[in-house]
This record gives C-alpha cells, structure tokens and sequence, in this order.
C-alpha cells in the first residue's frame, strides 16, 4: 500500500529543489547542497544542519532513501553514505510538477484575460 | 579553519545522541566542504558560510530534538514512566487488564449471587471498571499506541462488527439453500468478517496518511502485532457468545483466563511463531472452554429448545472460533506485501 502522493503536497522550495538534485540519481550530502544552490540560480543556500534536518524528514516520509557506498571509496573527505530517491519521491516530484504546471497554466490564462 | 571545524566538532554535541552517532561524521565533513570551497571564493563568502552555520544550527537542534521526541512516541518508545519494558510484569499487566478485568467483574457478579452487595458498592465497582479501562485506553491513545495497547484497540471490534452486521445484512439476511453447516460457517462469517475488514481499512489508513505511517511501520516490522490487536477482540466475543445463557460464570472466567495466559505468553515470548502460537492456543483453548460451557449449559439455559440439541450451539461456538482464528493469521499476509528498500525486514515468518 503506498500512500497517495498528492497528500506530500505541496513541497517548499528547498524540498522541491533536494528530490529534483536527486532525479538523475544517488548524490551525497555536499553534492545535493551545491546542486540545490545551481537549481535554484543561488537563491536557496542550503547550511549543512538545515540540509540534514529536511534530509531527515525525507528519510521519514520515505521519499529518499539513505544508501551505504560498501566499500566503494568515496574520496578523500567525503562521507560513505548517499541519498536517492525512492519510488514515491519521484511520484511526489511528478505530482508536484504537475501541480504547478496547474498553477502557471491557470496564472497564464488570467493575466491573458486582464490583458484583452 | 582547523579551529572552526574543531568549533563545530563540539557542537555537534548538542544534537541529540542518536542523530549525532547517525549523521555526525556526515554533517562534519559537509561543513569541512563548505568552508573549504567557501574559502576558495573569498573573504565575504567564507564569512557568509560560518554566519549561515551557526545562525540555522540552534533551530536544527531544537528541530531534532522534537522530531526524535515525535518519532519515539509513534514507535511506542516515548520515555516516561508509561513507557513499558516489553515483556515486563507492568507491560502483561496493562496490556491483559482488559481480560483480567473481565474475569473480576464475573467473580464479581457471581458473588453477587450469593451475597447482597448494596447498591453504592454495584455502582462504585462498575465506574472503576470502566473508568479504569477508559483511562488506559486514552493513554495508550496519547503515548503512541504502545505494544501493551494494543488489545484496547481491538476490544470494540466485535460490537463493531455486530452492529454492521445488523444495520447492513441482518434485515435482509436471505438465508442460503445449503446444508446447515455451511450455512452457518457463512452466517459466522458474515457476522464476525467485518473485523478484519475494519482491520484493513485502519491498516490503510496508517498506511495513507503521513502522520500515522511510523505505527504502520512498525506492524510492518512485527505481523504479530495486529494478530495481538485482534486478540483483543476475544473477550467481547466470548460475551456475545455468552448472550442469554444462565449461569455462565465459572466458564466464562475459565474462558478469559485462557486469554490472560495467551496474552501473557504472548508478551513475554520474543519470537513471532512463538508469539503467534501462544494467541491461537489461548483463543483456541478459551473458545472450547465456551463450546464446552455451552453444552453443559444449553439444557437449563434454553429449555424450550431442547429438542434442537446442544450439539448445534457449541458447533456455532467452534464455528465462531474458526473465523476468529482465520482473521489472526490474516496479518500474516502483510509480510507478502512489497517492502521500502530503506525499510529494514525484522518480522520473520512461521
């Protein structure tokens, strides 16, 4: 029984922009706060606790998952575990997309009224 | 840069333990990254950094603290004194009072018999009873639904179960043209069947919302969980059972007192075929104490049918039995469903 995606909306910004750092795949902890900084063209900077406290509600909600790199050396300073999103992160990332597609196409239309 | 890390190295320490033995050597490394590339760009970004480090730290920490505090309490683990070794003497005790309860209250009414008690001590008896078994319900309901709890869970069940069965079935109950044994497995079944169907739909609903999915989780982990929160269901069964025979007593305390050792073995065993095993022996030995009783009483309590045979009521009771039994394996079932890979599997199988 999976739980209904649409009820994870909607996302803030910075849960948004961590499940899309992680759509093409597993990142560690650095790598998702740096990716998340490029996303969102410098306007979500992400400090490590705050990074890790939304980390931890995603492990919770079971949107990401918490993977262990074995023995795979993940280089010098980096830690050995990664984070991926789960089937449902994914389901609640399309959801959301979908959502403010929905709002852009409504905002759109609109401003098309006001504008004739 | 060295001095900040050792700075942060020690902070790291207010975070509660469990999360600092997680994610520690995580969050220590990432601020080493940060502040290495913060210092590559220069002065004012490095400045930046330490800034937004150790302004969002406080509220991090307050945040942890709180989430681990949540978390506890959907697991059942919330420290305090309510929070009930599994297996101990206080968590048998609060989880079977539901059972001993009940057998108090026919010790009760079966001195009642023989000795007048008056009127003020019936009424102080019962609101203790109920009062005592409200109030538990209501803190097991507040401190996250414990293991001990769970009986109270099921204990409305069968009510529940009737109740549907009257409001949705029974006025229009057609009958079958079958033999009268499987008609009466059918009738059984379509009396105490919503059970599990309530059963599902709670288990759905844990499953659904966010909030609830910990106390999903964690029958995930153990079936056995919900078979004991099916148990639970057993002694308002045994009632029913019970409905308009004379002199019921000594049976019915018989009865309950195989629930009380079931749930006691249950609680006090670590190991899920072992646990699932003391709940069917129990409900089994308790449910042919009642088919037995039942025989015995069927002459005296039912005169006027005494053609029809005490054969009939305690094949009924078996009956009745069954179905319970089947609905407690139903949660086996759970085990066949799909797992989060991040979800670790501790329930193991019979």
């Amino acid at each position: 029984m999976s739980p209904d995606p649409v009820s994870y909306l909607p996302l803030t910004e910075p849960t948004f922009y961590i499940l899309l750092s992680l759509a093409p795949g597993r990142k560690h902890g650095y790598a998702i706060m740096k990716d998340v900084r490029g996303l969102s063209r410098e306007r979500v900077n992400l400090s490590t606790s705050t990074l890790y406290t939304a980390v931890g509600r995603l492990l919770d909600q079971e949107l990401i998952e918490r993977l262990d790199d074995g023995g795979q050396d993940p280089g010098p300073g980096l830690p050995r575990k990664s984070y991926a999103l789960t089937d449902l992160g994914r389901r609640v990332l399309e959801a959301e997309m979908v959502r403010l597609q929905g709002m852009v196409k409504e905002a759109r239309l609109r401003l098309r009224e006001d504008g004739a | 840069m060295q001095f900040l890390r050792k700075i942060y190295y020690l902070l790291l320490n207010l975070y509660p333990r469990k999360y600092r033995e997680e994610y520690g050597e995580e969050l220590y490394t990432v601020f080493g990254q940060s502040l290495n590339d913060a210092f590559e760009i220069g002065g004012m970004e490095f400045a930046k950094t330490i800034l937004d480090e150790l302004f969002s730290m406080p509220k991090a920490i307050i945040h942890e603290y709180l989430r681990e505090r949540r978390k506890s309490r959907m697991t059942g683990k919330f420290a305090s004194r309510f929070d009930l070794t599994p297996g101990s003497s206080t968590e048998v005790f609060a989880a079977l009072v539901p059972f001993l309860f009940g057998m108090v209250m026919i010790l009760f009414a079966y001195i009642g018999k023989f000795v007048d008690f008056p009127l003020w001590i019936q009424i102080a008896f019962v609101l203790f009873f109920w009062s005592s078994v409200l109030g538990l319900f209501l803190l097991g309901s507040a401190k996250g639904l414990p293991r001990w709890f769970l009986p109270y869970l099921g204990l409305p069940l069968p009510i529940a179960s009737l109740l549907i069965f009257n409001v949705l079935l029974d006025p229009k109950w057609p009958g079958f043209n079958v033999p009268w044994l499987v008609s009466v497995i059918l009738m059984e079944g379509f009396l105490w069947g919503w059970m599990a169907l309530i059963v599902v739909v709670l288990l759905l609903i844990s499953a659904w919302m966010p909030k609830f999915r910990p106390f999903y989780r964690r029958l995930r982990d153990d079936w056995t969980l919900l078979s004991f929160l099916l148990y639970g269901a057993a002694p308002l069964t045994l009632f029913i059972t019970f409905d308009e025979y004379k002199n019921v007593e000594p049976f019915f305390f018989a009865s309950l007192l195989m629930l009380a050792l079931g749930g006691w073995s249950y609680l006090r065993n670590s190991e899920p075929w072992k646990q699932f095993m003391s709940l069917y022996i129990g409900l089994a030995l308790s449910m042919l104490t009642a088919a037995a009783g039942k025989a015995v009483l069927f002459e005296e309590s039912w005169p006027q049918f005494v053609s029809l045979g005490w054969e009939n009521e305690m094949i009924y009771t078996l009956v009745t039995w069954a179905w319970l039994a089947f609905i407690m394996f139903l949660p086996y079932m759970l085990n066949l469903l799909p797992r989060s890979k991040n979800q670790p599997s501790t329930a193991k199988s019979i």
